[in-house]
């Protein structure tokens, strides 16, 4: 064990916003057909975790994973989005797949994806306000009382 | 950027040898107008509230009469909750949006509240025709994390192995016998339950129940095998 998370077979690459689509742009032309996930993470309380020397750690993070079926090979790749200006250019063209996910992303994390055709929320209503899997979103608890229960 | 790969690949053998040929998906820059236009133009991309809006413009009859419906989020034939928003000339689907999220419950939220050893018991509903798999993999998620797998006894590794296999088939057979439903052809669906039940039984006899197992634990598994 190197690293708590990583294993050893995985291969990852990490990136800034600025270089992400032509990373993954590479990696298309590399033999990397298809888009397996893409998800966002809230690293709110986690800023001090392990990343390259040379990547300023931002909150949130995108985690793109990637497959080349001919060749059985997985890469993940992840980008730091800042807090300040979360929003990242959108896979649509390279990966017609990743639309749902990026919308999903967006939905549950407020992360935008610049040239998404419709980033609308997916799974919470349309007017919703805030973004329930950021870290400091709260858990609303609704107090259940019951009534036939003896004391 | 290296990435290495493991091995030689037969694919280009493989798509030579079949008289379909290449069925990837081909690249945007290579597709043809008409399959881009298949592709991207099949999809209403509007949101509710601009649909609502067009409902309240008035009837042009000069303009090409196009139409928006919904259809759901009720629907008998539905398993799960789906509306579809539909543009419609006449009885022809020109677009559709499907609009999901009616059965989200928050799980990924729930989680983050949860202890290790209490996360099998929320995983194990995410999927709860096949919730075994589920389990092993948030256990297995868990013990990279804390750096404990390589220490899992190798009988909890093939009971696992075991238990989610069966977990695969009682979710396959349970998914071709509500096809059948679908279809039409009830015997397929009872002939598909029927062997399900045998696996369930087998579940209730290792597990204590039929579904929501929390069987798989970081670590190992809850139980042993019973003896008989």
């Amino acid at each position: 064990m190197s690293e708590p998370g990583v294993n050893a077979a995985d291969n990852v690459v990490h990136t800034t916003p600025g270089e992400y689509l032509a990373l993954v742009k590479s990696l298309v032309d590399d033999g990397f057909t298809m888009c397996v996930d893409l998800t966002g993470v809230d690293y709110l309380t986690h800023m001090a975790r392990p990343l390259p020397a040379d990547l300023v750690a931002e909150r949130f993070e995108v985690v793109v994973n990637l497959l080349d079926l001919a060749a059985r090979r997985r890469i993940r790749v992840r980008v730091q989005v800042p807090e300040a200006e979360p929003e990242l250019p959108s896979l649509f063209d390279l990966y017609p797949g990743t639309e749902a996910m990026e919308r999903e992303t967006f939905d549950m994390f407020g992360i935008a994806f610049s040239g998404h055709p419709d980033l609308t929320r997916i799974l919470m209503p349309e007017d919703w306000v805030g973004h329930p899997l950021r870290k400091d979103y709260e858990v609303g608890r609704i107090p259940v009382q019951f009534k036939a229960a003896n004391a | 950027m290296t990435t290495t790969d493991p091995r030689p690949s037969d694919y280009r053998r493989f798509v030579a040898g079949t008289d379909e040929g290449d069925q990837q998906l081909k690249p945007r820059s290579e597709l043809t107008a008409t399959e881009l236009m298949r592709e991207v133009g099949s999809v209403l991309r509007m949101s509710e509230a601009e649909a609502a809006q067009l409902g309240d413009l008035p009837d042009d009859p000069d303009d090409d009469q196009t139409m928006i419906i919904n259809m759901g989020p009720q629907h008998p034939s539905t398993h799960g909750v789906l509306r579809l928003m539909l543009e419609l000339r006449g009885e022809t689907v020109l677009r559709c949006k499907p609009i999901i999220g009616y059965l989200h419950t928050g799980m990924e939220k729930t989680g983050e509240q949860l202890a290790y050893m209490q996360g099998g018991t929320n995983v194990t509903r995410m999927d709860y025709l096949s919730p075994i798999a589920n389990e092993l993999a948030f256990a297995m998620a868990t013990e990279q994390l804390l750096g404990i797998d390589e220490d899992i006894p190798d009988r909890a590794v093939w009971i696992r192995m075991l238990m989610s296999e069966m977990s695969r088939m009682a979710s396959h057979l349970l998914f071709m016998a509500t096809n059948g439903m679908d279809l039409g052809a009830v015997s397929m669906m009872i002939y598909g339950w029927r062997e399900r039940e045998e696996v369930l039984r087998f579940f209730q006899e290792v597990t204590g129940l039929r579904m929501n197992h929390n069987y798989v634990r970081p670590g190992g598994v809850a139980a042993d095998l019973p003896a008989s």
